[in-house]
């Protein structure tokens, strides 16, 4: 049952009395070991413990955790070696369904022996089943978690993640031997349409460029380690046509040949670019595009003040968190954390680890993140922060503790909700460049002067700048370009979907069902018909379109999103019917070649021509929806433009009444100053009025008193004038005192 | 992403020890490598940055952010360089990083036809984006490797006229025109922060409210 490659390689790694796989390349063993364990790797040469170079610039703080990886790395030997020793015969007893052959690693001791328990427990988890039946079939399962967790020893790394990626179930005999096997130009019978796959000319040129700029100068990568790259890579793009060669493998390839042999990293990496990243290193990557969308959304919900940071400074993390995934972490982090992310993230047989460990490193730096303010520091940091993460625990178990409700079920709903976001917006540019395509080819052909246009539709440049002409192409024109233009997706690799389409075409019929369909609240201009409860309401008309908008637009949105399934789908089938159309075409053209029996020949003609029908099928098909999809989103767009002005309106409404508000705010404050002032001046007249009254009582007083010094002086007068008659008559009689009493006062008066 | 920023606006967003306040005048512009794998994008960038070439240099894989800062005519000036992955597929994640972008250099390598053709298609790419504000330069890179030329200078200069780029041919290897690239881009920044393209369609605004989470950056 277990493939002999394995065994080679076990009995390999049997060898090896530390237990780390050597490189097998068809046979012929490496010289060079692993440098953890041969020491090679010396400290003057700035290389870590699995052989990559530090920067000097970190080289102090690698130093400093080199120790704790070392402690760790022991403390983690032992607790495997517990492990795996308490549940060797536990396994051994439960897995007898399993060959005897296996039992050929008894060599390795119990140790070896005993790694069928991990894969039991890795093959339940894989199974997905969670119910308590299952808990009781593995009941380790969740100590073997643990202990990924806390990280895999290095002398069992490539054994296990062989098992974790399920490598060696998908394993087949001579398969790999036989994709490479191609290169000798020995023509083989043909086998199968994908088989034979197109451009591969490409691939190789591109993987040859590749081979020494992946970990330059590590000591594992020397000759024989670049053939082993370069072989492991061309079989994966056969295996796989669809991915082919994508810039990143070459770092995955490299990273699981330091951990084993060839044919092995060869099966785990079609296990990681297959199953775990599938739709990622494709020539659309459009799984790369909608996990950044995902990513996005999370950062937003766990860590709101930094996304929110971030936003403030006009950076979106997506820059940088694309690259991450797409490399899984290598080069960005250091090796230790590479190595430990891997660990659990291949052990989860899916990637949602990356989304945890980029939520759980982005907030070991949030907080000298939140103290940034130019944008431009704040990008650098976020480009150099991941470097100078050594603490690979910290990093690893923030990210499995801290976000581990972050699972690949939640992420599965949230890219079925982004996803569309990210096709529409492909076929969108692929559409644009279409448009810019046909303007370019007319306006060459205007000049050209070449008259053998039929029909001919007007179409507004994207520039606004001039009006130009367009020739559709016809039909077969069309299907031609489709099947024999090598250079399509050069630039535009989303384009396939459309090259059916004419622009020109969609266009006006576009506009027409606009001007059919679009509900009169678009229009700009005066409305002359009979609705005229708008009249005198200048934003009623608005509201109303908010009202349509409330009901229509779900139901918008619903088939937008239906039609974008089918889209996809389509464009899927479409992928596959042009790789086997493709496939076919070589298989006819060496069969021509080498007068293979027509009758074969006939049939691949046959579906050939059936295949290229039902790619034409496909393409109306595909134009179709494109089209709809295109009209209900302008229409919806146009809606959302509705709503925005609407808001915008009712913006400038709150505007109007608010500065209304405030001019009367304002008026009242100067009321208010006025009164104020008024009551100081009544005040001070109060003042004043208090004062005037008490120099009024005054002058009273002294009008009283002057008043009463005068009687006095009267009195005095009189008593002087009788004193004075009395004096001058002496005997006088008392009646004549009366008579003259006025001249006598006077004259006392007078003398006074 | 980086956007080009005024010189008051420089000062705003700069944290507080921050000694380009005694600088006259302080620019910082964001721009973008281009071109096809291999071409030299990172080695240019490296090279201008840290003074460093190496024979083999590591495939970019998504992009990278690099910055320096250096004296143009009495203005401070810094660099924030997104250098790009340059394999096709990675066609798909590049106008994220060219959108907010105020120049771009658009590279191919002289002993590689293959990678002038592509330079042109990038070329055609940024001219539909319809920013006429976008400093274009076109660098014929290793130029150190005479011998194995295909492309002439002379085409790539014709070429570059023809679209309004300005040409340089370089060398990340021996550091020919390396600066010289750089600092004539920077020279050839419009004075003034320039208004946003006006050529934006209907579509694209179409475009991100499909994809909300991708807001531009130059707005
Ligand atoms: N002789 C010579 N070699 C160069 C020069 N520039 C770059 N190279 C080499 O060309 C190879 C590719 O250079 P890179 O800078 O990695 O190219 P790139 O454009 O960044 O490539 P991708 O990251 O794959 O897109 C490296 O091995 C460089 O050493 C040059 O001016 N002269
Ligand atoms: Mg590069």
């Amino acid at each position: 049952m277990r493939p002999t490659g394995v065994q080679e390689a076990l009995s390999q790694v049997k060898a090896d009395a530390k237990g780390f796989g050597n490189g097998v390349a068809n046979g012929v063993h490496r010289e060079s070991r692993h440098p953890l364990i041969d020491g090679v790797v010396s400290l003057e040469e700035k290389r870590d413990m699995y052989g990559f170079t530090v920067r000097p610039q970190h080289l102090e703080k690698y130093l400093e955790h080199d120790k704790i990886y070392k402690e760790e790395e022991v403390h983690r030997s032992n607790r495997w070696e517990q492990f795996l020793e308490t549940y060797t015969s536990t396994s051994d007893s439960r897995s007898n369904g399993r060959g005897g052959g296996e039992t050929a690693i008894e060599g390795r001791g119990s140790c070896w022996g005993s790694l069928r328990a991990v894969e039991q427990a890795v093959l339940h988890k894989h199974s997905g089943v969670g119910n308590g039946d299952a808990i009781g079939m593995c009941p380790w399962a969740e100590e073997v978690k643990k202990l990924v967790w806390e990280g895999v020893p290095v002398s069992l790394r490539g054994e296990l993640w062989q098992i974790f990626t399920g490598a060696k179930v998908r394993w087949k005999d001579g398969f790999y031997q036989e994709r490479l096997a191609r290169d000798a130009n020995v023509v083989k019978p043909f086998a199968g349409p994908v088989e034979k796959p197109p451009r591969l000319e490409k691939w190789a040129s591109q993987i040859e460029k590749d081979l020494p700029r992946t970990f330059p100068g590590h000591p594992i990568l020397g000759e024989d380690g670049m053939g082993s790259l370069r072989r492991m890579l061309t079989a994966y793009a056969r295996h796989n046509p669809i991915v082919g060669y994508c810039q990143a493998m070459n770092f995955l390839g490299a990273l699981l040949l330091l951990f084993m042999p060839e044919e092995n990293a060869f099966w785990t990496l079609t296990s990681i670019v297959d199953v775990y990243f599938e739709g990622y290193y494709t020539e659309k990557m459009t799984e790369a595009q909608v996990d950044q969308l995902v990513f996005t959304q999370l950062m937003r919900e766990r860590l709101p003040k930094l996304a929110k940071h971030l936003e403030t400074v006009d950076v979106e993390i997506s820059w940088f968190t694309g690259s991450w995934f797409l490399s899984i972490f290598v080069n960005v982090l250091p090796w230790e954390c590479v190595l430990r992310v891997w660990d659990v993230l291949l052990y989860e047989g899916n990637r949602s680890m990356l989304f945890r460990t980029a939520l759980a490193l982005l907030e070991i730096h949030a907080a000298p993140l939140l103290q940034l303010h130019d944008n431009g520091d704040v990008l650098s940091m976020l480009q150099s922060m991941g470097e100078t993460t050594f603490d690979s625990s910290q990093l690893v178990l923030s990210a499995c503790l801290g976000f581990q409700e972050i699972d690949e079920g939640r992420l599965q709903k949230l890219r079925t909700r982004h996803r569309p976001t990210v096709i529409a917006e492909m076929h969108k540019r692929s559409l644009d460049v279409r448009q810019w395509r046909t303007i370019n080819a007319s306006s060459k052909q205007a000049i050209n002067g070449t008259t053998n246009g039929s029909v001919v539709a007007p179409l507004r440049i994207t520039q606004g700048e001039e009006t130009n002409t367009l020739k559709p192409q016809s039909n077969d024109q069309r299907r031609l370009i489709n099947l024999e233009d090598e250079d399509r997706s050069t630039l535009e690799p989303h384009l396939n979907g459309l090259k059916g389409l004419d622009i020109a075409e969609f266009e006006e019929r576009h506009t027409l069902n606009y001007q059919l369909s679009a509900p009169k609240f678009f229009s700009y201009e005066p409305l002359v018909s009979n609705e005229n409860h708008f009249k005198n309401e200048p934003y009623g008309r608005i509201d109303e379109t908010d009202e349509f908008e409330d009901t229509e637009s779900s139901d918008q949105e619903e088939e937008i999103s239906r039609l974008r399934k089918e889209l996809e789908h389509a464009l899927q089938a479409r992928e596959e019917a042009e790789c086997r159309a493709e496939g076919l075409k070589h298989a006819l053209a060496e069969m021509d070649q080498n007068r293979h029996s027509p009758v074969e020949m006939e049939k691949l003609k046959a579906q050939n021509a059936q295949l290229k029908q039902s790619l034409a099928d496909k393409h109306e098909q595909e134009s179709a929806t494109v089209e709809v999809l295109v009209r209900l989103e302008q229409e919806n767009r146009k809606a959302d433009d509705a709503r925005r002005r609407a808001v915008e309106k009712a913006e400038e409404n709150c505007e109007t009444s608010a500065r209304a508000l405030r001019r009367a705010a304002d008026e009242l404050e100067v009321m208010k100053k006025r009164a104020l002032a008024a009551e100081i001046m009544l005040e001070a007249m109060e003042k004043r009025a208090v004062m005037a009254e008490s120099m009024l009582k005054a002058v009273e007083q002294q009008a009283a008193d002057e008043l009463r010094a005068m009687e006095k002086r009267a009195v005095m007068a009189e008593s002087m004038l009788e004193a004075t008659l009395n004096f001058q008559s002496g005997s006088g009689p008392r009646t004549k005192r009366g008579v003259e009493p006025k001249s006598g006062a006077l004259a006392s008066m007078d003398s006074c | 992403m980086c956007r080009l920023r005024d010189h008051a606006q420089g000062f705003r967003r700069r944290p507080f020890p921050d000694l380009s306040f005694f600088i006259s005048s302080f620019r910082s512009f964001c721009q973008v490598l281009l071109g096809d794998m291999g071409a030299g994008k990172s080695s240019l960038a490296l090279r201008f940055v840290k003074g460093q070439f190496f024979d083999y240099q590591e495939s970019t894989i998504g992009a990278a952010f690099l910055t320096q800062t250096l004296a143009v005519n009495e203005t401070t000036v810094k660099f924030e360089i997104w250098d790009t992955a340059g394999q096709e597929r990675y066609h798909s994640l590049a106008p994220m990083y060219y959108r907010g972008a105020a120049a771009a250099i658009i590279v191919y390598d002289i002993t590689n036809a293959d990678s002038f053709g592509r330079a042109k298609k990038w070329v055609q790419e940024l001219q539909r984006q319809g920013n006429p504000n976008l400093v274009m330069a076109l660098a014929g890179n290793k130029a150190d490797l005479a011998s194995k030329k295909k492309i002439e200078a002379e085409e790539g200069q014709a070429y570059a006229e023809e679209n309004g780029l300005f040409f340089m041919e370089t060398s990340a290897k021996t550091a020919q025109n390396v600066n010289e690239l750089f600092y004539e881009i920077a020279r050839k920044l419009p004075k003034a922060q320039p208004a946003q393209a006006a050529g934006m369609t209907l579509t694209d605004r179409s475009a991100s409210r499909l994809t909300p989470a991708k807001t531009t950056c130059c707005t």
